[in-house]
């Protein structure tokens, strides 16, 4: 099975930056003979990860504390 | 990543990005002299991921960036499981990966604008070591 890398955005996947974040995981794919699944992922569409605040700051910052961030690492 | 960090470990119950609004604490906010299609040079910290990645103390890298971590708040970045990855010459924090997990790494700039077929950028092919576990102790 093929490692999934989630490539999460927030801008026009269309965007040069997100564009070039793609090719550059295929450039490393090639390079190491590692085939991998890429998923694009706008954040604007993310409930329950955390990702950018572009897009939507409620639903990247709230759940943020249970995904994250280790638990074992929250503070008490 | 640095604002989850500074609300959620750092303490800092306000925290805030200057760049959707005023209000709270501003951990991130505009740089001082804009990075907005800027080539930088950035020192890579010894003994972090950085360093085992890139097998250099320095690197250049292109970055579009016009904001970045307060100046008041650069101690959180090597604080609570964060540690800081790269610096600029001013000081300045430019990457962040946290000690305790195989592949958490940010940076102010963007490893994909240096990339190219066979030759690609060490922090992709990282991410993808740290997939298979081949990053290299």
């Amino acid at each position: 099975m093929r490692p999934v890398v989630s490539v999460l955005i927030d801008l026009p996947a269309e965007h040069p930056y997100h564009r070039a974040t793609l090719t550059a995981l295929r450039h490393a794919s090639e390079h190491r003979g590692i085939a991998i699944e890429v998923r694009v992922v706008p954040t604007d569409t993310i409930r329950d990860w955390p990702g950018s605040q572009h897009l939507d700051r409620r639903s990247s910052l709230g759940p943020a504390p249970h995904t994250a961030i280790p638990k074992r690492l929250m503070p008490s | 990543m640095l604002v989850e960090h500074a609300l959620n470990l750092a303490g800092i119950r306000d925290a805030a990005h200057a760049e959707y609004g005023p209000g709270g604490t501003p951990v991130i906010t505009l740089l001082e002299c804009s990075l907005l299609d800027q080539t930088i040079t950035v020192d890579i910290a010894s003994g972090s991921l950085l360093d085992r990645l890139y097998g250099a103390r320095r690197a250049v890298e292109h970055t579009t960036c016009s904001y970045g971590l307060a100046p008041e708040v650069q101690h959180i970045a090597g604080e609570h499981g964060m540690r800081v990855a790269a610096t600029e010459s001013t000081g300045e924090v430019r990457a962040i990966e946290r000690i305790d997990h195989p592949f958490f790494v940010g940076t102010l700039y963007q490893p994909q604008l240096r990339s190219a077929p066979g030759a690609p950028h060490p922090i992709f092919t990282g991410l993808l070591d740290a997939l298979t576990d081949r990053i290299p102790d």
